[in-house]
């Protein structure tokens, strides 16, 4: 018999200032965001910082980062199922209601800064290119929020048909979520000419960092709501929580590690790494955000029993790590496209069209606008959800 | 009882919005190039109003992927019957009112996409490169020029009756099959004959 | 049709033929040989021909810039007001190359390659980017969505994409806003039968033809000369080559 059926789930019953006061301003994001969209999509993309040798910057650092942290938020719904962990179980449905709005945030970012959105009805009526691994995440994404709706329904509905497709549900999640994340790495790992993304490793990195960022989102997001809600957290919870992040931690750290060896011994790779690692431009971002930041100190306050509360550990790691993982994204994807293409090796080259230079990137206000947005978009949706539904437990007390 | 009195009187009112159906559809342009007969042209109507959607996307396709460029597949068919090389002394954009395209898509507030990359009025571009025949818009013989003139006659020196043509405009960006590009070499053998080994490919 | 128009007609379409055929019989061989013939212009194309491109460094004085002139000037390319250096479209241009051991240099001019095995091809979520059977690559914009995800995915940076807000383009060239677009070999020239515009701008020094064809010129200068593709490494059979870099 598993605890679900013996916890008591309620709806946020806060109707204050405070609430709404939060909703308002997920809100205005979401309206900035859409803003936003509207002027880049009249004006067209001169208004931003994106141009032919950056192609992708701010609004992808912020849908990618969404995306990623939408498969790892479902992770705690996956442990208490698919593993059987109790403890886990009552979590559930939050960890559903965050991964699906986080997906469809970031998707709506990705979306809404296509040049040419209207085409996208074309998609929708079939021309889809299934040699592309961007159309598969495509695919991915859109199942991704239908298995989360159905998973929800066996988790919230009381019947026994619901509950025999629990476990099935749980499953599916957990191996969709692997191969979505597999294919968000891949959209990288699958570009031969870009010396900072053809690795195969692209793909499990992506994973390990998903799995950090969606319990370090979710972490935030159970405490903070718990506690402008009243209800109880124990500290059994806490404690699991706590001490599962720095596994995550160390998982990304050392495919970053197996990365970046890579492209050290491959010899095609050479330029890229000092580029990264020791110029100055992303070497600050990377060695302090996402390392030092992101990695390091979190792991240092997770695990050293410098922090005696556990709740406090918690909050300030999930808070540092979201912060590195961004950073590490903005590294990725600027990083990645601020190097060169290599014509001709062994030579220098230059032209009119940047060759051989390394490229500048700085994100306009309305790039700001529409990351911002998705973010807006999606704790409307949670906020929404737990407000109308029962995604809350009552009391998480041990 | 009250309930089915407020249904019905919510239906009725509902057909006061048959006001919007209207059965004249706007007026549009006049088209720069007519048809010889009003059968001609009555055939085109109906075949437009029919197939507009078809002709747009499915011709495309056939453009896209099957390098298929007949008068009939071409935008810029369209557009240089439809829209005026001037109006009122300025270019005819599709942000105007009057231009063809635009009064019905106003009317039924639906976004025209083409024009975001197809050119919205005739360009008359005078083209003349070395391995080209000369690309002109003509909407009449007594036009001319010299080079003109004989392109047009290079073109129609199969003893094709042109008086037969439906359309006035006597040479099209889409060339005829086959003969054009015999008749561009000696075209161009005739102004640049040194160069004649570089135009073999 | 009065009856000067069809008089003046008939003696121009007489004094044609007959300077028609002697100027046959002057350059007869060759022309009769051309193999850029235009297709009818209702006849879908095959696989039966591969285009390509075959560019000769040496023979390049300028480096590719009257090449680049042509190509703006053919499909209008190369005045966005409104977008910045780095976001103005380049559909070919000229790349300085300067060897770091010798010191040797030479300029070339970069454009499209259209690949046999097109990696923007491969990355495309719509198949917007797409290879004709005759071997051009291009962007079907009907369909392209403006992700940008071909221009990450190719190693030659050949794709622009529009920033901007597009008048006025050339009837034969559409592009807007939007998309994104690179060289597609003229293909609407080569349709018609004629070369592509950078070829007839800098004719003796580039070869422009069917590579499936092993009696073409283009075949020809390829085995009699050493060429090469740029990132030949990466096996991506490119339609264009290069002789003399």
């Amino acid at each position: 018999m598993s605890v679900s059926l013996k916890t008591s789930y309620s709806e946020l019953e806060n109707n204050g200032i405070g609430f709404w006061g939060i909703f308002s301003f997920f809100g205005l994001l979401l309206i900035g965001g859409v803003a936003a969209f509207n002027y880049m999509h009249h004006h067209g993309h001169y208004v931003t910082g994106m141009n032919n040798q950056i192609v992708w910057g701010i609004p992808h650092v912020f849908a990618i980062f969404l995306i990623v942290a939408a498969s790892g938020a479902a992770n705690i719904a996956t442990i208490g199922t698919v593993f059987n962990k109790q403890t886990y179980q009552p979590l559930g449905r939050l960890s559903l209601l965050l991964a699906a709005s986080l997906l469809i945030g970031g998707l709506l970012v990705l979306l809404l800064d296509l040049g040419s959105i209207g085409h996208v009805i074309e998609m929708a009526k079939g021309a889809l290119n299934f040699q592309s691994i961007f159309a598969w995440n495509m695919i991915l994404y859109s199942g991704f929020v239908t298995i989360i709706i159905v998973y929800l329904w066996t988790m919230m509905d009381r019947t026994k048909t619901a509950k025999s497709f629990y476990k099935p549900l749980g499953k599916i999640n957990f191996i969709w979520r692997f191969i979505l994340t597999m294919g968000t790495g891949s959209i990288f790992g699958v570009l031969l000419a870009r010396q900072y993304y053809d690795v195969f490793v692209m793909g499990p990195l992506f994973i390990a960092a998903s799995y950090m960022l969606g319990t370090a989102i979710y972490s935030l997001l159970l405490v903070t709501t718990f506690k402008l809600s009243q209800r109880d957290l124990g500290d059994v919870i806490i404690k699991r929580l706590r001490y599962s992040l720095p596994l995550f931690i160390v998982a990304v750290l050392v495919f970053e590690l197996v990365r970046h060896l890579i492209n050290i011994f491959v010899t095609e790779h050479h330029g890229i790494e000092p580029h990264i690692l020791t110029s100055n431009s992303f070497s600050k971002l990377f060695w302090f955000g996402q390392i030092l930041i992101g990695s390091v100190l979190p792991l240092f306050l997770l695990w050293s029993g410098y922090f005696k509360n556990n709740t406090v550990a918690l909050v300030s790691s999930s808070i540092l790590i979201i912060v590195g993982a961004f950073i590490q994204l903005y590294v990725i994807i600027i990083g990645g496209q601020s190097y060169p293409l290599v014509l001709f090796q062994n030579a220098d080259i230059s032209s009119s069209f940047a060759d051989g230079v390394f490229n500048t990137y700085s994100g306009t206000l309305p790039e700001y606008l529409l990351g911002l947005g998705g973010i807006g978009l999606t704790f409307c949706m949670v906020l929404i959800g737990i407000k109308i539904f029962r995604m809350l437990p009552t009391s998480l007390a041990d | 009882m009250i309930r089915r009195f407020i249904i019905l009187s919510l239906m009725l009112v509902s057909l006061l919005g048959l006001n919007a159906c209207d059965s004249e559809p706007p007026v549009l342009m006049k088209a720069s190039q007519q048809f010889e007969t009003v059968e001609k042209r009555d055939q085109h109507i109906a075949y437009m109003r029919t197939n507009h959607m078809d002709a747009l996307k499915h011709k495309r396709d056939e453009t896209m992927y099957n390098g298929i460029r007949t008068e009939e597949h071409s935008i810029v068919g369209c557009i240089n019957c439809h829209v005026p090389e001037s109006f009122n002394g300025k270019v005819l954009r599709h942000t105007d009112q009057e231009h063809f395209c635009t009064t019905c898509h106003t009317y039924v507030a639906a976004k025209l996409d083409c024009f975001e990359c197809h050119v919205d009025h005739p360009m008359k571009t005078v083209v003349v490169n070395n391995s080209s025949s000369i690309d002109v818009k003509l909407k009449n013989i007594n036009k001319l020029n010299h080079e003109e003139l004989l392109a047009l006659a290079f073109r129609y020196s199969k003893n094709k009756d042109i008086s037969s043509d439906n359309t006035n405009h006597i040479l099209g960006e889409e060339p005829e099959s086959g003969g054009v590009s015999l008749e561009n070499n000696i075209k161009t053998s005739l102004d640049n004959p040194i160069k004649k080994e570089a135009i073999n490919e | 049709m009065n009856n000067f128009d069809s008089y003046r007609r008939k003696f121009l379409t007489i004094v044609a033929g007959t300077a028609g055929a002697v100027a046959t019989l002057n350059v007869a061989p060759n022309l009769l040989l051309r193999e850029a013939q235009a297709k009818p212009a209702d006849e879908a194309i095959t696989d039966a021909k591969r285009w390509g491109l075959l560019i000769d460094v040496n023979k390049l004085e300028d480096g590719g810039d009257a090449c680049i002139e042509a190509c703006k000037k053919e499909h209008g390319w190369g005045d966005d007001p409104k977008s910045n250096q780095a976001q103005d479209a380049q559909w070919v241009r000229k790349v300085k190359v300067t060897e770091k051991s010798t010191g040797n240099s030479f300029s070339l001019p970069v454009m499209c390659q259209h690949c046999e095995t097109a990696p923007c091809v491969d990355v495309c979520p719509t198949g917007a980017s797409m290879k004709r059977a005759d071997g051009i690559v291009q962007v079907n914009k009907h369909i392209c969505i403006g992700c940008r995800y071909c221009m990450m995915a190719c190693p030659y940076k050949a794709r622009s994409f529009v920033h901007e807000t597009l008048i006025d383009q050339r009837p034969n060239s559409p592009r807007g806003k939007g998309t994104v677009e690179s060289c597609n070999l003229c293909a609407q020239r080569v349709d018609a039968g004629k070369n592509p515009a950078c070829v007839d701008a800098a004719p003796q020094a580039i070869v422009f033809g069917d590579l499936n064809d092993p009696k073409s010129a283009i075949s020809q200068a390829l085995t009699q000369n050493e060429t090469t593709q740029i990132r030949a490494d990466l096996n991506l059979n490119t339609g264009v080559r290069y002789q003399g870099i």
